[in-house]
């Protein structure tokens, strides 16, 4: 006994349109190459966090032809993190950052790495030389863990 | 049985064991089915910039919430529902902005005429004949293009179901497609 589902719904004619279909708006609206590896970097966590959204990206004025962008992430109303980042001649990147509450524990997550960032009493934390590449952050309350999406520096 | 196994090789049964642990299976996962999460993001009028933010938070939110989905095949519509929330959250708080802010909202506008210059006769022809489906078959076709072939099952559960018939919609929209096709440009 086979139920309704197990079938296809669709006849060739069906499957022909969803290909083209498929086609079309893959033609007009292409997915960005790097998103799928963004996230499956971003999801390589253990459970047991909650989610601190990007919510707002500016770019910067730019000083000798460096680039600079600020990115704010917040988790509800408790938590929140704001990076700065300037992107050197050699491509590494110096992060200024601003995280609350202060006294949480932050953690910088790369492709190859896990690190401790240290943090001044009132929030302040700087990275002076990060590789390109994608990173997340992780934020260790006294009462949770909070991951950022990951971002390109 | 055959078919029914075959069925859940796919998407569901890449979730399950990813619940179970196997963060190969997730990654697997991700790469299957961002597409369709970028196209429901891209669906809601999203910046291509934000789409991007809102479908990892879908995929963030999958990690944390992976417990609650005891059915596999509730993944898709799941991962539907989940990423068009994340949508009406950015528009809600933008539209709170608007009134500081200088940008415009952050909304995509659909394929101009440049845009449609680049397809072939065959592509342009369809998208004439989807231009003339109602909204919400457009959205539904669109995701079902981009669930993976061998989940009919995750398919029926997230378009379906939740409409309170299972089949007649995503029939009705195709058979519209099909008609449209066919008499549309002669």
């Amino acid at each position: 006994m086979t139920s309704p589902f197990d079938t296809s719904p669709f006849d060739a004619e069906d499957l022909r349109v969803l290909d083209e279909l498929r086609d079309l708006h893959t033609a007009l609206d292409p997915m960005p190459p790097g998103l799928v590896e963004c996230a499956q970097f971003a999801v390589d966590l253990d459970e047991g966090f909650d989610i601190a959204r990007i919510e707002r990206t500016e770019e910067l004025a730019v000083t000798r032809g460096e680039s600079a962008r600020q990115i704010t992430f917040e988790c509800g109303d408790d938590v929140a993190l704001m990076v700065q980042l300037q992107v050197h001649d050699d491509g590494h990147v110096r992060i200024d950052g601003w995280l609350t509450p202060p006294g949480s524990e932050l953690e910088l997550r790369t492709a190859t790495s896990t690190t401790p960032v240290d943090t001044s009493p009132q929030g302040r934390f700087v990275i002076d030389d990060a590789a390109p590449g994608l990173v997340q952050f992780v934020v260790r309350t006294a009462g949770a863990t909070v991951a950022t999406p990951a971002i390109v520096l | 049985m055959n078919i029914g196994d075959r069925t859940f090789a796919g998407a569901a049964a890449l979730f399950a064991a990813a619940r179970d642990g196997d963060r190969r299976a997730f990654h697997e996962l991700v790469a299957v089915l961002s597409p369709l999460l970028w196209h429901v993001a891209r669906s809601q009028g999203l910046d291509r910039e934000t789409s991007q933010d809102v479908v990892q938070t879908a995929w963030l939110s999958l990690v944390r919430d992976m417990r609650q989905i005891r059915n596999p095949l509730a993944l898709a519509g799941w991962l539907i529902t989940t990423t068009k929330r994340e949508c009406w959250r950015v528009r809600d708080r933008r539209r709170a902005e608007v009134l500081t802010a200088v940008e415009p909202d952050g909304a995509d506008p659909a394929p101009g005429p440049e845009d449609l210059a680049g397809l072939d006769d065959q592509k342009r022809r369809l998208w004439a004949a989807v231009a003339l489906l109602d909204e919400r078959c457009r959205e539904l076709l669109r995701y079902v293009a981009f669930i993976p072939r061998p989940d009919y099952a995750m398919i029926a559960d997230a378009l379906d179901m939740k409409h309170g018939s299972v089949g007649p919609t995503r029939k009705r929209c195709l058979d519209k497609l099909h008609a449209e096709l066919r008499g549309g440009g002669s």
